[in-house]
Order: C-alpha cells, then structure tokens, then sequence
C-alpha cells in the first residue's frame, strides 16, 4: 500500500515535472496549465444538491427544482471564474537574499495581473507547503508575496516549484498552477564551528599594513558611517559638528588573517567549510583584513561587505 | 505595491472571524424569515434567542460555547422537537429540528469548513420554504436568498480580502441564469414521490368542502372568497345552468348531518354511459383540499391522472390532494348514470333515520299515497319550494339539532343551498324514492386576464340526485327551484343578504376587483406554466421542440446547451479581462512608443526593462538614441520614482515627447548593424 501510494506520489511528481520545465521570468500562467477539482466542500455541496433534487422529485415542488438547477449552475459557473482568475497571471520577479544553510530563505515573489480583471483570494505555496495568506490584486498591479523554505545544503537552492491557487469566487472549486522559475539563490555553508580565528600570518610578504578601524591607536577623526558601533562616536566633537564624528583608531592586530581550508583537522569538508564560513563572518565584523583560500581560489586579503559576499560565495560553491 | 504579511497558513485555518460570523448569523435569518409564518411558536422562541445570542456574540466578539454547552443544547434541541411533534422526521417536525440545528451550529464555526458545511445546509433550509407555500411572492424570495446564500460563500470563500460579495453574487447568480433555465427544462424528470410523502405534506388544513353537511357548513364556505379550482374548457364554455362540479357525494343522514363514509368504498362504483349525452373535456388546476376527491365537472368519465369513478360518480385520486393539482377530464354533460340501480346501492339511496322530523316524513308519506310515479313525487317537492314563501339566504334562522328538516320545511322557510338540498333529499327518501346529497361547486367565472374561469369557495354547492327507472341518476336542485338566479348568474345575484358575501365573490366589477382577478390571472400563468411543470408538460415541451422519444436526445440537447453557455461565460470572463483598465496616461504613452518601435523591427523582449531595451535600441539606431534613452529614463523616473509621479508637468512632458518620438524605416547600414 505505502508502496503504491509512493509510486503514485512519483509518478504526480513526474508528471508536473514534464509539464512545468524551469523557465525563465518573467513567467505567466498559461491557459492550460491551469488545474482544477472540486474541493471538500464542493464534493459536500454536491451531494446536497442530488438530496435537493431527490426532495423536489420527490414533492414534485417547481421552486426546489429550480432553486437546485439555479445553485448548481452557480458552481458551475464559479469553476469558470476560479479557472479564470489564475490564467494570466505573471510571475515577474523574485527577490531572495542568499542566507546560511540552515537559516530561512524567503522568496519574495512579484505577482502582477494583467488584464483587466481583479486576481481574488490567491495562495502562493511552495507545491503546497508555507503557504500565504490569501491576497487579492488590482488589475494591471502587482503586489509582493513572500513563501519561506529552510535552507537545506550549501550550494546553489533553485527556487521551488510554486503552487499558485485559489478557492475563489464560491470555495466549491480550487484551481491551481504550478510555476517553475528557473532562478537559484545562493546557500552559503552552515555558519558554525568553534575553531578561533587564526592570528595574522608571518608571511609578511603578502600582508599590508593598514589602517584598521580597531580598538588601539587613535587616528584621527571620520564621519559617521551606518554600521558603526556608537561605542566609538566622539560625542564631543560631533556636538561641534552637524554631523556624528567617529573616533578611528589603528588596530594593533593589522596583519591580514588567511583562511584556508588545510588548517583545519577535521576530515569532513562541509565542517570545514562551515567553520571557514564562521571565521569569514567572525573576521568581517571584528575588522581584520583576511583572505581566503578555497580549492584552487584566493581571495584577498581584503575586507569589507563585498569582499564578504564574494568569500561566502566561493564556500558556498566550493 | 503593497506586501503581504507571511503567515504560515494551512489550507483551512482561515477562520472565520467575528464579523464574518454576524454575517452568517444575519444570512441564516434572512433565509429562516418565512418559515416564523408556518412553524410552531415555540420552535421560534427557541431559535430567535439562539440566533440573537449568538448575534451579540459575533457583535461583542465573545468566545464560543464550550463542547459541553453545545451538546447539551444540541440534544435539548432533539428533546423539544420530540416533545412537540412526536417524531423527527416529517415536515414541519423535520424543518423545525434543521432551523435549530443550524441556529446551534452557529456556535460551533471554527473553520472554513465549519462554515461551508453551515451554508450547504442553509441552502438546504431554503429549499424547505417551498414545501409550505410555492407562491409568487416565494418565488422572489428564492432569489433573494440564492443572493444571500452566494453572498455568503463568496464572502467564506475570500476571508480576508474585503470586497463587495453582494455584486459578485448577483454577477454569479445572473450568468447561471440561463444554464439554470436550460437545466430546469430540459433536465429528465421522473413522476414523484419517489418514497412517498409525510402524512403532513402540504398546505396545512384549508377551507373547502368536507366529507360532511350539516345547516351552516356551506353557509360558512359561501363567506370564503379564495380559489377552490381554476378550468379551461376545452370544447368551449358549457352554459351556466350545466356548470356544476361534481365533489363528493354523501349518502348518510343522522337527523343533522349529511355525511360520507367508508361504507360507501364498498359500494360498486358508478357506471356512465359514455355514447349519450355530450362530450366535454375540462383542464381543472385544483387547490389543494386534503382530501382524496378531485372535482369534475358534472359527470365525470374519467381523468388523465391516476383515478376511479366510486359509487357516488366522484372522481377519486389515489391520495388526498395535499398540493395544487393539474389534471384533465372528459365529463359526459345529460348522459345516463347508473341505468341499472343495484340492490345494496338502492337500500343506501333510501336509508332514513328510524325517528325524526316526523312532519317531513308524513308529508312524504301523502305524496307517496298521492303519486305513482317517483317523477311526480319530485316535482311535487319542487312546487312546494317554488310556491310556498322559501327564502335563499345567507343567514337562515336556528334550527333544532333533532328536527332540522321539519324546523326548515314548516317553520323557518329560509335557507341556503344545503338546506334545500338536504330537506328535498330526506323527502324523496321518505317519499321511496332512492336519493343522495351531492356536493361540489356551480358556477365559474371567467378570468379577466387569461383563458381560463376561476371556481371561488363561495360557489360552493349541494344539490340532489334521485334515481329514476330508465333515466338513472337525475340532477335534482332544489335550490334553482327556490332561487333560479343562483344557477344563471350565481350567489351573489340571487342572495337576498348580498353584503355578507366576501367582496370577490360579489364580483362588482371596479378597480380593486380588477386588480384582484390581475393578479389571480398571473399567479394561474405562474400555476400552469412553473409550477405544473412535471414529467407531463415536460414531455409535451419536449415534443414541440422535437426532442421527443427517449431520454437521448434531451439529454444531448442538455450537454450541448449547458456546455455552450458556460463556453459563452467564459469568453465574457476573458473579454472583460482582456480589457486593459490601467488608464495611466504616462504607460500609455510608453506603450505606444514601444509598438511604434515594434512596427519597425525592433520589438521589446519580455525580459527586457525600459532602459535595457531603450540602451539596446541605440545600439543599433544612433539617430535614435539620444530621443529614446531619454525618453526611457523620464519613464523609470516618473513610475518608479514615486516624488516625481506627482508633478503634472513632468508627466506633460513626457506624454507631449513620447507622442512627437515617430522613429523612421531603419536604413541599410543600421539593418545590417541589426543582423550580424
């Protein structure tokens, strides 16, 4: 039995597959790819109305009969409405921003309607799981959605299959559509190891020294950059100012940090990569200048937000 | 742009909230409404607080009742239900348990599904109004609910996302009109019950004639202006003096009471003979009478529907007639009844109490000693009638309870039609001559508004049949003999107390009475043409249309039809969506420069924004280039940049440039640039 049912589950799986091959954005929903079956309730409705219709027979009453034939022309006609607030639709863009493995991704989807036609009561899921709200848009606006998914394992995550559905107008149809954008999002490795940050390297020959926003030296003074940490706001001299003055100092620690993967001992490769991606962070928000080596890449050394990203990047792609 | 909040929703937790339980609260009221008018009192003064109850509750956004209060009231529900009709099921025991199951159920609506189920089950109450009253005003009150009830699952269906339910609904409703009207005609129907009716089916108890006739039982019928039937002729109108409709026949007399009973079922039933007298076929729509006798005029044959002829010559259904019903008879107008009297049938016609009206019953005697011929007995009675000072009126004086007859025959000399019919009845059996009571109607009018003659309960008749050798049963009445304008121009002309009768049966003629028959005349088009529609009517239609013979063709006509129009909905859904609404001049003006660019070769790829393809465009046409990134990046400003959105002369500006922007034929040269 679970047997039978696997395979059924694999044979739906393969189906939807077949029909909805990852294509590019922007994607609209297409006349034929839209589904629809009754729901519980319309199943429910259904069998009231055969009882309806049973009674009228039975008391031979005209206005049950046509009170039966007029809420059975009403669904269907609904099916006709649910299928066609689906078609047309457009998926034009998604936003995810790339997270650590383990952490929640979220997809944030752009739906537009186009035509002329108000989209009602929609859910947006990933093939059914997290789904939405339900969210009405305009005609010819769109409106954001956001589905959540766990980031599972480092690597380039395609974004999943979405299920775009609706009970609307009656709740005794659903139809539904499936949407496979071709777009990935990066996972960056699993933030985690306990290793401390290696000290800077005697290899002198590749390290520079620089001015470090750390704790030792002072500098001098610079403006206020968003990020900063108020700790080191020179309030007296920003009260002379109209802008918040930031006290910079030398760090004393100014020689460039390598990461590499063959300091590490442990065998497994994605611990090593979670714990490079640890000191990557660790590093970035401590100040130091560092580098990385993955693979046959070197990056670096070098700080600040980009230098981060590209160095989460080659991890998560390693 | 707005975002919408994630919510890590399943399928049907969309509860409904409070004021979505006020609106289910006020919908489950407004399709309760018309059932206060036939059920119980007390089924009301336990549904109305339950549903206000829970009004205030959704109003005040209190919790819901706990299980237990649920069950509790649930089965003190069942109790009160049990308790007032001593049963469940049935009609009006059956409606009332499903109005206070659903009032209870409105406490219980947790999810979605709660919900749904709740509204399946008002659709479900909706149709039971019609089992009580099938009226025109019922009619507008079907669609009033189906409004409602749409409303309602619109408004389920969507939770969360207001809008305006009431005109999704009406859309729905309008465009599932004509599918509901093909569907109603054509959809097969099969001749009910198909598991036979509750024994309280039906318009409750009316007035109407009775299995019985005591002074004063016609006298209070003649008060009742409603309809008692509606005939079409079909071999044209017969004369006033023929139109008597036949109801029962009552063979027994106690002293007081002319009445029918079982007995009479053991009588063999009546023979007419069908090649004399004429032919007449009569359409007769019956109100309903709780009675198993269908009315025909004067003498019935036979009927289209299931029915016999009993000894009495009445048409006898299967059933008691507990709603309207249609039926066509042939009636053989001066035809012999019964040539041969049979000997049971005989002692019945001359059964008279052993005691009582003893003056009635010496007369008799005299005439009997007087006569040979039963025929000259009868116009004996007769003269006295005509020649004596007797009354027809409406409010005879008192008689005594065991001397009826002799009070009215010497006494009083005033009385209705079954005082007449009665008295003449009682001497004809004294006098050895066999005789009964036949009640029923005599007279009609004819609508104002339609092909058809209305037969109110104030014509509402009794008259005699004797039995003469060679002649059978003969039509005696009395009544003619005493007031001879009753029979030609009805009560209301020969009355000596006019005013007593109801105003519609005065049948004055003016402006209300003119309204009056209007609206008799559209609920009798509503009558014949709706309701009636059953397995009969349906297959004359289906004849006309040519659809006729078997189920296959119907059916296929059906499909097509119901496919056909849903096709057509669905094209308008489409048309509707494909106009494009957004106005925004601005887009508008982008558009246009974006086809007229299309127009020349260079089409704008579905990925591409506007600056993308306005950059990709001056690649290739350098004259172009400078108008059209400029025109590219005033469009991202003004839409993507909501503080410029603002200024109207910005937006001039760019509508006035992307209206002048008419880019030529590319040349040869930026062609081939074009075409690598």
């Amino acid at each position: 039995m679970a047997a039978l049912r696997r395979h059924a589950r694999d044979l739906r799986t393969r189906f939807i597959e077949r029909r909805n091959p990852p294509r590019g954005l922007p994607l609209r929903v297409s006349r034929r790819r839209v589904y629809i079956l009754p729901t519980r309730n319309g199943v429910v409705f259904a069998v009231l109305l055969l009882v309806m219709l049973l009674g009228a027979t039975n008391y031979s009453n005209s206005l049950a009969f046509a009170l039966t034939f007029w809420l059975a022309a009403v669904a269907l006609v609904s099916m006709h409405h649910a299928h066609a607030n689906l078609v047309g639709l457009r998926l034009r863009a998604i936003h995810a921003a790339p997270v650590f493995a383990g952490d929640t991704l979220t997809f944030e989807l752009t739906l537009e309607a186009s035509g002329g036609r108000r989209r009602r009561a929609l859910r947006v899921s990933a093939d059914g799981r997290g789904a939405t709200g339900q969210v009405d848009i305009a005609p010819g606006e769109s409106r954001i959605v956001t589905i959540e998914q766990i980031a599972t394992a480092r690597g380039r995550c395609a974004c999943p299959r979405l299920r775009i559905e609706s009970i609307y107008p009656v709740g005794l149809f659903r139809a539904w559509t499936w949407l496979q954008p071709n777009t990935q999002v990066i996972v960056y490795p699993r933030c985690a190891g306990h290793d401390r940050l290696p000290r800077g390297a005697g290899d002198t020959s590749s390290t520079r020294r620089l001015a470090r926003k750390g704790t030792d030296e002072f500098l001098g003074h610079r403006d206020y950059v968003p990020g900063d940490s108020p700790r080191h706001i020179d309030w007296k001299a920003s009260a002379r100012s109209d802008d918040l003055r930031m006290r910079e100092y030398a760090d004393r620690q100014s020689e460039a940090v390598w990461l590499a993967e063959d300091q590490l001992g442990t065998a497994d490769r994605e611990a090593r990569l979670s714990q490079l991606a640890r000191w990557v962070v660790v590093a970035e928000r401590s100040g130091v200048a560092y580098g990385l080596q993955v693979d046959s890449q070197r990056l670096g050394p070098d700080q600040g937000p980009a230098h981060r990203l590209a160095c989460l990047r080659a991890l998560a792609l390693a | 742009m707005s975002r919408s909040a994630t919510t890590a929703a399943s399928e049907f937790s969309n509860a409904p909230d409070a004021s979505q339980r006020l609106r289910l609260v006020v919908c489950l009221s407004l399709v309760a409404i018309p059932h206060a008018l036939h059920l119980p009192i007390w089924v009301l003064a336990l549904a109305v607080p339950i549903m206000a109850w829970q009004f205030v509750g959704a109003l005040r956004e209190w919790p819901l009742p706990g299980r237990w209060l649920r069950f509790v009231l649930a089965a003190a529900a069942f109790g009160a239900v049990f308790a007032g009709f001593g049963r469940v099921n049935g009609q009006e025991a059956g409606v009332s348990l499903l109005v206070l199951l659903l009032a209870l159920k409105l406490c219980e609506i947790r999810s979605h599904r709660d919900a749904m189920v709740f509204l399946s089950l008002t659709c479900f109450l909706l149709a039971t109004q019609f089992l009580f009253s099938q009226s025109l005003a019922m009619a507008l009150y079907l669609v009033v609910g189906s409004w409602v009830l749409i409303a309602a699952f619109v408004d389920v269906a969507s939770a969360g996302t207001p809008r305006s339910t009431l005109g999704e609904s009406a859309k729905l409703l309008a465009q599932a009109l004509p599918v509901a009207v093909l569907l109603f005609v054509l959809f097969p129907r099969i001749p009910g019950p198909i598991w036979g009716l509750p024994s309280d089916a039906g318009a409750q108890a009316r007035t109407g004639l009775s299995e019985s006739m005591s002074p004063g039982s016609l006298t209070n019928l003649a008060l009742d202006g409603g309809v008692a039937l509606r005939v079409r002729f079909i071999d044209g109108p017969v004369p006033p003096a023929q139109r008597y409709w036949r109801g029962p026949v009552l063979w027994d007399f106690d002293g007081r009471t002319w009445s029918r009973n079982d007995a009479d079922r053991r009588l063999p039933p009546a023979r007419l003979m069908p090649d004399t007298g004429s032919r007449q076929s009569v359409d007769i729509t019956l109100e309903p009478t709780r009675h198993d006798w269908l009315i025909a005029l004067d003498v019935p044959l036979a009927a289209d529907t299931p029915s016999r002829l009993d000894a009495g010559a009445t048409l006898t259904a299967e059933d008691d007639v507990n709603e309207r019903m249609r039926y066509r008879t042939t009636s053989i107008v001066g035809g012999v009844l019964d040539g041969d009297l049979d000997a049971r049938t005989r002692r019945r016609a001359l059964l008279l109490p052993v005691e009582g009206n003893p003056r009635a019953r010496e007369l008799a005697r005299r005439w009997h000693a007087r006569y040979r011929e039963p025929a000259e007995i009868v116009d004996a009675a007769l003269r006295r009638f005509r020649q004596q000072p007797y009354r027809y009126t409406l409010s005879p004086p008192a008689t005594r309870d065991n001397a009826s007859v002799d009070d009215f025959l010497f006494d009083t000399l005033a009385g209705f039609c079954e005082h007449y019919a009665g008295a003449f009845t009682f001497l004809m059996r004294a006098a050895g001559v066999p005789a009964r009571v036949v009640t029923g109607y005599q007279g009609a009018e004819r609508a104002t508004v339609g092909d058809y003659w209305l037969v109110r309960n104030s014509d509402a008749h009794a008259w005699s049949e004797v039995w003469l050798a060679g002649r059978g049963w003969v039509r005696v009445d009395p009544t003619a003999a005493v007031a001879p304008g009753r029979i030609e121009a009805g009560v209301a002309a020969s009355i000596d107390d006019r005013a007593s009768l109801p105003y519609m049966a005065r049948a004055s003629g003016d402006a209300w009475y003119r309204v009056q028959m209007l609206w008799d005349g559209i609920n009798a088009g509503w009558n014949r043409w709706f309701l009636a529609y059953g397995p009969q009517l349906q297959q004359r239609m289906l004849d006309l249309l040519g659809l006729g013979g078997g189920w296959g063709k119907p059916l296929l006509a059906l499909t097509a039809g119901v496919v056909a129009l849903l096709a057509l909905v669905s094209v308008g859904i489409a048309w509707r969506g494909r106009r494009v609404t957004d106005t925004d001049a601005v887009v508008a003006a982008w558009r246009a420069v974006c086809a007229r660019l299309t127009r020349i070769g260079y089409p704008r790829r579905g990925d591409e924004g506007a600056r993308a393809y306005a950059d990709r465009i001056a690649a290739l046409r350098t004259d172009l280039a400078d108008d059209l990134q400029s025109l590219a990046a005033q469009y991202t400003r003004l839409r993507y940049a909501p503080e410029h959105a603002s200024q109207p002369a910005d937006r001039a500006a760019f509508i006035a440039a992307a209206r002048s922007f008419r880019p030529g034929k590319p040349g040869r040269q930026s062609r081939l640039a074009r075409n690598p």
